[in-house]
């Protein structure tokens, strides 16, 4: 395993409403290493995102509240930076692209001028050199005629074109680690493998860790090196690729990735995981996925602790208590 | 309507609980109150003149609470009757200027084509006009006179209640109910009176709340500037108006009534902000 | 973009001619000789016969209505009945300095507006914001006459810090140019305050309504997670955003401002439209009424235009909807 750069232990982020609090993000804790590529997954509202703004110490507060835990990043905890120190890690040593490149970038800013922007502010350069860097940028994520593209609006081009402007942005200060979240789950479908390919080629060529945040596991598969299954704000399962698509621990993972199309699979109804993910609100006694799993027996009503399967294997449920699978 | 009660109970609770909106509505109601009451309020009289001259511009005293005016009448009396021209002033003025904003907003929005082009068109040209503008030029033209402000005011000032109303109908418009009623045969007359116009009534009640402060800042002016209400009959912008030669030795004649100005168009841009946060909460924001 | 203001030129030429339209039928409301309403013992009869004369009221009613619009278009206003004086003569006069106070006022508007506007939004649930939003509705529920008459007894009356009417001093000639500046800019400073502060209320409000909006978006998200500071956040990325509204706004507040400019005129003997306007209706002077109403619907509807315009120049999604960017 490399050297570890990100390290996630018991984070809790709460939101406050009238209707009560939602624990989003419930003792959540996993690693991610240098130049490793972790896939975050689990179903929408399991606190994927919630953990990702956590790490950027972008959560809205109010409502939102990041009340325990600690983040370290290179030995670093973020939580106890201040935030001029924080500013000096985002977008810096830690850069984030966004689900919707629509809505994310600016309408009334130039595509080249948002990343200029990012270059000018963390690697103090003038106008002429960061613009520069910014058309350089546009070049690495394959943009067609760069100098041109950099005058556009966001309005003016395709979805995909604007995550490449998303991903231009991210990395153009070389972060050490690029928190990527559903990156490709808006755009067409046809593009969307473009994204992930471009995502996988640019980490690999300059040592950068990405932590893959998506519901998708067939994206997971394309370029995870280690996988972290989240359900209802807690972490269910982790584990290397390969091992958890052969042989996975948790009933959870199973019901994943038993509803994936296949090759070679005779075109009848997927199987889905009955049920509803539980209300965040108000979580349920003992393991949460119980009230969904067909595996149920009584030692569910009591929650299940991550049990060591060795071979860096992780996994929340009572039929893997005692290393057993 | 099924749910209606909801919607309006559900409203009510959170209009309970918004502490300035309440505040708006207890002071209208006193307001109301004062102005019913005036005689028994104060025993003096509001327009006969008082010994003069030793009862000119007597200031504050036990006697004469806000002090005296230059013909020596009791201002805090003059005040609590300027309510009455106030207040009615204010509520038939927006009446008219909702029940003609209604009827044109809802012939439009319903109509449609050309006459809804051309009705919308001439809304436009009129709002073009200020207001005050628009208020001076009919009095020009037109004798004057309290009924004649009353009507002017609300006749200048319906065309933000007819956009109001057209948008509502035309969202309406599109919905089921209407067109289940169309296939029962209703007349189109009937369509707009027993479907559209109550679903719009948020709306309009809303806006005409918010609406009654510009009137009552718009009939002072008129006052103020001497072709509102004619003297003797008190009214706050005149009153304002008589103080402003005396403001450094008789400066409660002006600061009183224009005070009194103040709080009724706050109790009710307070009351129309309520009433907008707790019936409509998506709707103007 | 060229070809969307040449229709909002078409379309505000049309309600020109509209505004032009009603104001002859308001003169014409009644049946009969729009005349005889007038025939009060305060004016003589010559008067009356030269004010038919002048409208054209011994012609028939297609007749007149032409005429009535080709003389407005082209600037002939017809004669003052009071000075016996072309009315473009007098509002040559008026309208400059009508100009002068509203566009100081505008200034105060916008500025005020937009700095406790943002603020307020920036420290949302603040102190600061809970009792600005307070006061901008007090502010917006004041009479301006009585707010002008409270700051003249205060700022001139009591501290004599300023004049408290007229455009300048009556020895302003023989003052410096720079001391007459001076003079001037200090006579200025009450009415335009008090013109362009209820104004500002409302701007205060939507501003802050605008920004919070703004302040929701996801591209606020990527600023903040680029590691902007807070401050360019707000300043760069969701003002410039909440800032292309606000050119409506301020379009729909010219007519608050013009109607606002009556009353602050008078009270300041500022020697504008407004004042004319108070002094025509008075005298009865009916060209000039018609005229001013003319004008200043004309104002308004080029305000508007204007606006429209920025608000165009602002919003790149608008300037460049001709082109149409790759899809």
């Amino acid at each position: 395993m490399p050297e570890e750069l990100l390290k996630i232990e018991d984070l809790r982020t709460v939101f406050r409403t009238e209707a009560g609090t939602a624990r989003a993000v419930d003792g959540v804790g996993f690693t991610v290493g240098r130049g490793e590529t972790v896939g975050l997954v689990g179903e929408s509202g399991c606190g994927k995102s919630v953990t990702a703004l956590s790490i950027m110490r972008l959560v809205t507060d109010p409502p939102g509240r990041i009340e325990g835990g600690s983040i370290l990043f290179e030995g670093r905890d973020l939580l106890g930076l201040s935030e001029k120190e924080m500013r000096k890690v985002r977008g810096n040593e830690i850069s984030i692209i966004f689900q919707e490149p629509l809505s994310s970038l600016n309408p009334v800013f130039t595509c080249g001028e948002q990343i200029r922007e990012a270059v000018a502010l963390h690697q103090k350069l003038g106008r002429r050199a960061s613009k520069k860097k910014a058309i350089e940028m546009l070049r690495l994520v394959r943009i067609p005629d760069p100098e041109k593209r950099y005058g556009s609006y966001p309005h003016q081009m395709s979805g995909g074109m604007r995550q490449r402007v998303m991903i231009a942005m991210a990395l153009s200060c070389q972060p050490k680690l690029l928190i990527a979240d559903e990156p490709s789950t808006a755009l067409d479908v046809s593009v969307q493998a473009q994204i992930i390919e471009l995502l996988a080629e640019l980490s690999a060529g300059r040592d950068m860790a990405v932590l893959l945040i998506t519901h998708d596991l067939a994206v997971v598969a394309q370029i995870a090196n280690r996988v972290v299954v989240m359900y209802a704000g807690a972490v269910v399962e982790e584990s290397p690729v390969v091992e958890l698509f052969d042989s996975p621990a948790h009933p959870y993972t199973k019901g994943l990735i038993d509803s994936l199309p296949r090759l070679g699979q005779r075109l009848e109804r997927l199987p889905m995981i009955p049920g509803n993910v539980p209300d965040p609100f108000d979580l349920p006694e003992g393991c949460r996925f119980s009230d969904r799993c067909r595996a149920r027996f009584e030692k569910c009503a009591t929650e299940p602790p991550l049990f060591d399967l060795s071979g860096g294997r992780l996994a929340r449920c009572w039929l893997c208590e005692g290393g057993g699978g | 309507m099924s749910g209606g009660s909801f919607f309006w109970s559900a409203g009510w609770a959170r209009f309970r609980k918004n502490p300035r909106a309440m505040a708006g509505a207890a002071t209208i109601l006193a307001l109301y109150l004062v102005a019913i009451l005036a005689p028994v309020l104060t025993p003096y009289d509001p327009v006969s003149h008082g010994d003069l001259p030793e009862m000119r511009h007597q200031p504050p005293s036990r006697e004469h609470l806000l002090g005296t005016d230059k013909f020596g009448r009791d201002v805090m009396t003059r005040m609590l009757y300027g309510s009455r021209i106030s207040l009615t002033v204010s509520f038939l003025a927006v009446t008219i200027s909702v029940v003609l904003g209604s009827i044109v907003g809802a012939v439009a929005g319903y109509t449609g084509g050309i006459v809804d082009a051309v009705m919308m068109r001439m809304v436009d040209a009129l709002m073009s006009i200020p207001r005050l503008f628009l208020l001076l030029t009919c009095i020009a033209l037109f004798s004057r006179s309290l009924l004649l402000v009353t009507i002017l005011l609300g006749a200048t000032g319906w065309m933000g209640t007819a956009r109001l109303v057209r948008g509502q109908i035309l969202s309406l418009k599109s919905r089921e109910f209407v067109s289940a009623a169309e296939a029962l045969g209703a007349g189109s007359g009937r369509i707009v009176l027993r479907h559209l116009i109550p679903n719009a009534l948020t709306v309009i009640i809303v806006s005409a709340t918010l609406r009654i402060g510009l009137i009552i800042l718009g009939e002072a002016a008129l006052s103020f500037l001497g072709l509102g209400v004619p003297p003797p009959t008190p009214s706050w912008g005149q009153m304002v108006y008589e103080g402003r030669e005396v403001l450094l030795d008789a400066w409660w004649v002006s600061t009183f009534p224009g005070l009194a100005i103040v709080v009724t168009v706050v109790a009710y841009n307070l009351l129309g902000d309520g009433l907008r946060d707790s019936f409509d909460p998506v709707q103007f924001t | 973009m060229a070809r969307y203001f040449a229709g909002r030129l078409g379309q505000s030429i049309l309600l020109v001619w509209l505004v032009l339209t009603i104001t002859f039928f308001l003169l014409h409301l009644a049946p009969g000789d729009p005349m005889a309403r007038y025939d009060d013992p305060e004016m003589d009869p010559e008067t009356v016969e030269m004010m038919r004369r002048q409208f054209g009221l011994d012609r028939s009613v297609p007749e007149q209505y032409a005429r009535w619009i080709s003389n407005f278009a082209r600037g002939n206003f017809g004669i003052s009945l009071r000075y016996n004086r072309p009315v473009s003569e007098l509002l040559a006069r008026a309208v400059p300095n009508t100009l002068r106070l509203t566009v100081v006022a505008l200034a105060v508007y916008i500025i005020l507006g937009v700095a406790l506007g943002v603020t307020s939004a920036a420290r949302k649930n603040s102190l600061f914001d809970r009792v600005g939003t307070l006061a901008a509705l007090i502010v917006y529920s004041i009479p301006s006459f009585w707010l002008a008459l409270m700051l003249i007894m205060l700022f001139s009356l009591k501290l004599g810090w300023l004049p408290s009417s007229h455009m300048q001093s009556i020895d302003a000639a023989s003052l410096g140019a720079l001391e007459l500046f001076r003079n001037r800019a200090a006579h200025l400073v009450l009415p335009a305050f008090v013109l362009g502060v209820a104004s500002a209320a409302g701007m205060a409000r939507y501003m802050r309504g605008s920004m919070l909006d703004e302040l929701r978006c996801d591209y606020v998200r990527t600023a903040r997670a680029k590691g902007l500071s807070e401050g360019a956040v707000l300043m760069k990325h969701a003002f410039r955003n909440a800032a292309i509204p606000i050119m409506t706004i301020v379009g729909l507040s010219i007519p608050f401002l013009l109607g606002g400019s009556v009353v602050t005129e008078k009270i300041f003997s500022w020697p504008g439209m407004g004042s004319l306007m108070v002094e025509s209706i008075f005298t009865r002077d009916y060209p000039v009424v018609l005229a001013i109403n003319f004008i200043v619907s004309v104002m308004v509807i080029l305000g508007n235009l204007l606006a429209d315009l920025g608000y165009a120049l602002l919003d790149p999604r608008i300037a460049y909807s001709g082109e149409g960017g790759e899809r």
